[in-house]
């Protein structure tokens, strides 16, 4: 059984990537809202 | 279409003007996108040189979408209030014209620095398949409209 410890690792990497994918999302979708309104609205 | 919008909006016909707006925002949008997933790849992969007039051409994209969707916005939300009714009224047929200005001289551009070049830098197998592709992305028309209001015949 791991420990809450051995946990914190693996728990912020994966934060750390949801963050960063985040932060790629929004600089990719280039403000891209008035586009995906006028597609699929 | 253009034409059809600023009649409407000159006559503030309100239905008339959200639609054919809808429809030029929307057929806009299509073309955009079928310019930045085939066209534009297709030209800086072969000329890195033209990322520069291509950045331009985006900023464009960004402003007719920017301002067509607000422009929208507007029709939707008018006032009860007729003085406001107006105004807005007003706002979207400057919007609307500030865009067909614009897309003039942009038009001019990606016609003469994109649109030429690609009869240079590819050879005709090349320039049929961007072009399958690229109609392929023109007929995939947003679902709240039927084929017959797509190709404005309604």
């Amino acid at each position: 059984m791991t420990s809450p410890s051995n946990n914190r690792k693996p728990i912020l990497l994966a934060l750390g990537a949801s963050f960063l994918l985040t932060v790629l999302i929004v600089a990719g979708s280039r403000n891209l809202e008035h586009y995906d309104s006028a597609l699929f609205g | 279409m253009l034409k059809q919008l600023l009649t409407a909006l000159d006559n503030k016909d309100v239905a008339t003007s959200h639609s054919r707006l809808d429809l030029l925002w929307a057929r806009l949008a299509v073309h955009i996108r079928a310019e930045h997933l085939h066209l534009f790849p297709a030209v800086t992969n072969r000329l890195p040189d033209a990322q520069v007039i291509i950045e331009d051409l985006r900023t464009d994209h960004d402003f007719f979408m920017r301002e067509l969707g607000q422009a929208i916005a507007i029709l939707r939300d008018l006032s009860i209030d007729r003085a406001s009714y107006e105004a807005e009224l007003r706002t979207v047929g400057d919007s609307v014209r500030a865009v067909e200005k614009r897309l003039a001289t942009h038009n001019d551009v990606e016609e003469d620095q994109i649109y030429r070049r690609l009869g240079i830098i590819l050879n005709q197998t090349e320039q049929s398949d961007l072009l399958a592709r690229i109609n392929d992305e023109l007929e995939n028309r947003p679902p709240r409209f039927s084929e017959q209001a797509w190709a404005n015949l309604v």
